[in-house]
């Protein structure tokens, strides 16, 4: 989107670093004959999936590689000096003053007993002998700098009074308030929401901007890189795949796995049509809501309405999206609906032609995580027929069942003795939706089922998810915080915020005519909108 | 559509649990620790097949008797051959210890399971722990042996009740993070019954913690009856046990250190084995220190 700057010195240059594995990894190098630079004033997009060594790569400059792997070959030059070659003590003066580093996950990269302003602190004591006063100033003058609110007060605040994009800032604070000539940021927007992460973006843009220091910006999401980088590194498998401009990469990729990268990215365009779906109603909520009740040691007491009235329908065959940004009440909603947890008031009600089923038989439910949603204990084929087994099914037919629904689900039937770690987080999640197919359900719920998944995976992922649709006739209810999933794979869209319902209608109208305020914010956050354009 | 990678598909099916034992066996402690355990547990088992004589048999005519080739470790006061004591004297102590951690651990299992995952139960139930906790174990073994009489049943109870609060709180502490995993959640969803989800689902975890504390209870439950038994609130004086053979040795141990000698290093012997094998257990079964090395 903007000019690659001059050719200017490189901060740091890489020379065909490559990173051994321990004997038994999957490959040889976990990072492989990589060589790419940054030069002063310029956003260095690294980009890859994961398990394509690019959080290596920034380990390795650091010098903050994990212990199993062995010494790096190749060489790291930061402003001429080979940090392979440093030693410890060299290297830690070199962090913080030289290099800056931000991390993906802002709230176990600060410590909880601290308050955020004696952390920030910490940088200046360990490399400068300043008063206490000097150093208090230049503390607050760096939190300003990243747009923190009233600095003088939020010194002295915990990491837990904090959101997750202040605390990003903070430690955005922390990285920069030595001056590095190099900032390094591995997945700093992953874990926060979208509008949050168009806030950070444009923080650490306007930084890079006023110092004119290099930044090394490891992302999973091409809408990212077209939203930041100069220049971009494609990795896959520890290896380069191509580097170039951010324009001719995003225009032009020579690769065919920097096309897949980008052709997997899903648009913003509403893949389905826009009518309604005329299939039997299947679910009906009627006014569900969810309030939390703390009670504190002084018999005082606060209500927290996590969700409020809500109330929806559902048809068979059609797909509603839940979207919204974390504590919007969706994940709650679905609970509510599934009955996991009891709502408040209101009810869902199944209606159609299964009523004599159990309620557990019509309607399964996906979660996010395919690490933690498949019991490491059981093997894959005693997770799916656990349910059907459940409501008297023999166990033969039951594995009969299973059978076919891995073949179903895309994965080989005789891996049903396998345990859940000899997956991968894609085939996991088909082994979950094989579970919740094996109840022969009407309705199915997926709360944020693709989320975990690279775009490539999550792609395959949605695919199966719309077959299963339209062999069963299932009604979906499907939560996202994605907008550009939800486009994908919706036929109606719920917007909720803050516990409430904002804002509903057909994909194309909410895209294309948001009538609430947050819509509109949350569509116009969407990473890399304006280059995808 | 994918099928499984090769590299995956050479592996067959591995189930992590025996991965992990398979490593236990590999740490020097468990090793070690085992070897210990495995021995005095032969000894104890194989007692009268190992050249052992009745180790309740009186003979006031061979009293305190230096070792020879009849009494490989002498005479007591009343005559009985020491070695056989000794040896019979870890059947004593095995089977305290590992009553108490079976007793604790069946107990603690069952309450701890019920109340980790039904929140209403939780705060009566643990202050009731609470309580159960703060009983001395001395004064309680004192107590009911005189209000009953000196067996092994009112040893093994007066140490096992100390004890089920503390695998209570462990078992507690697992379940309630367990319980908020997503299986449990697609478990619920899939309708598993609670008490299978208990069961099948929460219990696996407690597994590898319990065998840890487990070893822990044992150790401490031998240290504690030796104790109860020198102070003459343990084991009738008739049982052989290394804790009524160092009480009885005492009024002679200057001038025949062995008697009290030769039962200690056998009690520590044991001790030390189970405490080895405990760690040794916990740093392979621990992922939280086994990931630091």
């Amino acid at each position: 989107m903007t000019a690659a700057p001059l050719a200017n010195l490189p901060i740091v240059e890489i020379r065909d670093l490559a990173v051994p594995l321990p004997d038994g990894g999957d490959r040889r190098n976990a990072v492989d004959g990589v060589s790419f630079s940054v030069a002063e004033g310029e956003i260095v997009c690294v980009v890859g999936e994961s398990g394509s060594g690019k959080s290596i790569t920034a380990q390795a400059i650091m010098g903050l590689l994990p212990k199993i792997f062995v010494k790096p070959k190749g060489a790291i030059l930061f402003e001429g000096e080979d940090l392979l070659k440093a030693t410890p003590a060299r290297m830690r003066s070199l962090r913080g003053s030289g290099i800056g580093m931000i991390f993906q996950e802002p709230m176990t990269a600060l410590n909880p007993v601290h308050t955020v302003g004696a952390q920030i602190d910490e940088v200046l004591r360990a490399h400068l002998t300043l008063p206490a006063q000097e150093r208090f100033a230049r503390v607050v003058k760096a939190m300003e700098e990243v747009g923190l609110p009233d600095p003088e007060r939020m010194y002295y605040s915990f990491p837990h009074q904090l959101s997750g994009g202040q605390r990003q800032r903070v430690l955005i604070a922390a990285a920069l308030i030595l001056q590095p000539r190099l900032l390094i940021a591995d997945e700093p927007t992953t874990a926060l929401d979208v509008t949050t992460q168009k806030q950070i973006l444009q923080q650490i843009r306007d930084l890079q901007r006023s110092r004119g220091m290099g930044v090394l910006f490891i992302t999973h999401d091409i809408g990212v890189v077209a939203e930041i980088a100069d220049r971009v590194v494609v990795m896959k498998s520890g290896r380069m795949v191509e580097t170039g401009s951010v324009e001719r990469i995003l225009t032009a990729p020579e690769a065919d796995y920097t096309r897949m990268l980008i052709a997997a990215v899903p648009t913003l365009e509403a893949a389905r049509p826009a009518g309604p779906v005329h299939g039997p109603l299947a679910l009906s909520v009627k006014d569900i809501a969810k309030t939390y009740t703390i009670r504190s040691a002084f018999g005082g007491m606060r209500e927290i309405a996590a969700l409020k009235p809500t109330s929806l329908t559902l048809h068979r065959g059609e797909t509603i999206g839940v979207i919204g940004e974390s504590g919007s009440g969706k994940s709650t909603l679905a609970r509510c609906i599934t009955k996991l947890i009891e709502p408040s008031s209101g009810e869902a009600t199944l209606t159609g032609d299964g009523a004599q089923k159990p309620f557990r038989r019509r309607m399964q439910i996906v979660f996010q995580d395919p690490f933690r949603s498949l019991n490491p204990r059981r093997t894959v084929g005693q997770s799916i027929i656990e349910g059907p087994m459940n409501f008297g099914t023999t166990k033969a037919e039951a594995w009969e069942k299973a059978r076919e629904l891995m073949a179903l689900v895309g994965l080989d039937p005789a891996a049903l003795n396998r345990y859940p770690h000899q997956f991968s987080g894609g085939q996991r999640q088909r082994i979950s939706i094989a579970r919740a197919l094996a109840m022969e359900p009407e309705i199915l719920v997926a709360d944020e089922a693709v989320s975990a998944l690279d775009v490539s995976v999550q792609a395959q992922v949605l695919k199966l998810i719309d077959d299963v649709q339209k062999r069963f006739n299932l009604a979906i209810l499907f939560i996202t915080h994605d907008l550009r999933v939800a486009a994908q794979i919706c036929d109606r869209l719920l917007v909720m915020h803050r516990g409430e319902l904002v804002e509903q209608g057909s994909v194309r109208a909410v895209f294309s005519a948001p009538s609430h305020d947050y819509t509109r914010r949350l569509l116009d956050s969407i990473p890399g909108r304006r280059a995808a354009a | 559509m994918t099928l499984l990678s090769p590299a995956q598909a050479d592996e067959g099916p591995r189930n992590p649990f025996l991965g992990l034992a398979a490593q236990a066996l590999r740490n020097p402690s468990v090793l070690i620790g085992g070897f210990i355990v495995a021995a005095i547990v032969i000894m104890a088992a194989a007692a009268p097949l190992l050249g052992t004589v009745d180790p309740v048999r009186i003979n006031p005519a061979i009293r305190l008797k230096p070792p020879s080739d009849l009494f490989w470790f002498g005479t007591d006061l009343f005559g009985r051959d020491i070695y056989s004591r000794v040896v019979y004297g870890a059947r004593s102590s095995l089977m305290v210890g590992v009553s108490v951690a079976a007793c604790a651990i069946v107990f603690g299992v069952a309450i701890g399971l019920v109340t980790g995952y039904f929140r209403r139960l939780d705060v009566v139930v643990m202050r009731v722990m609470d309580g159960l906790m703060a009983i001395p174990t001395f004064l309680l073994a004192i107590a009911l042996v005189s209000l009953t009489r000196a067996s092994v049943g009112t040893v093994v109870a007066a140490l096992t009740i100390p004890e089920i609060p503390r695998v209570v709180r462990l078992v507690r502490s697992v379940v309630l993070t367990v319980r908020e995993e997503a299986y449990v959640e697609a478990a619920i969803s899939v309708g598993t019954p609670t008490p299978l989800i208990l069961l099948r689902h929460i219990l696996p975890s407690t597994i590898a913690p319990l065998l840890v504390l487990g070893t822990y209870v044992c150790a401490q439950a031998i240290l504690v009856e030796a104790a109860l038994s020198f102070l003459g609130t343990g084991l009738p004086p008739e049982i052989p046990s290394w804790g009524n053979m160092i009480s009885e040795g005492r009024t002679f141990f200057q001038v025949m250190p062995r008697l009290v000698f030769l039962p200690s290093l056998f009690l520590a012997l044991t001790v030390l084995g189970i405490n080895l094998l405990g760690d040794g257990l916990r740093d392979t079964l621990d992922p939280r220190i086994a990931k630091r090395m």
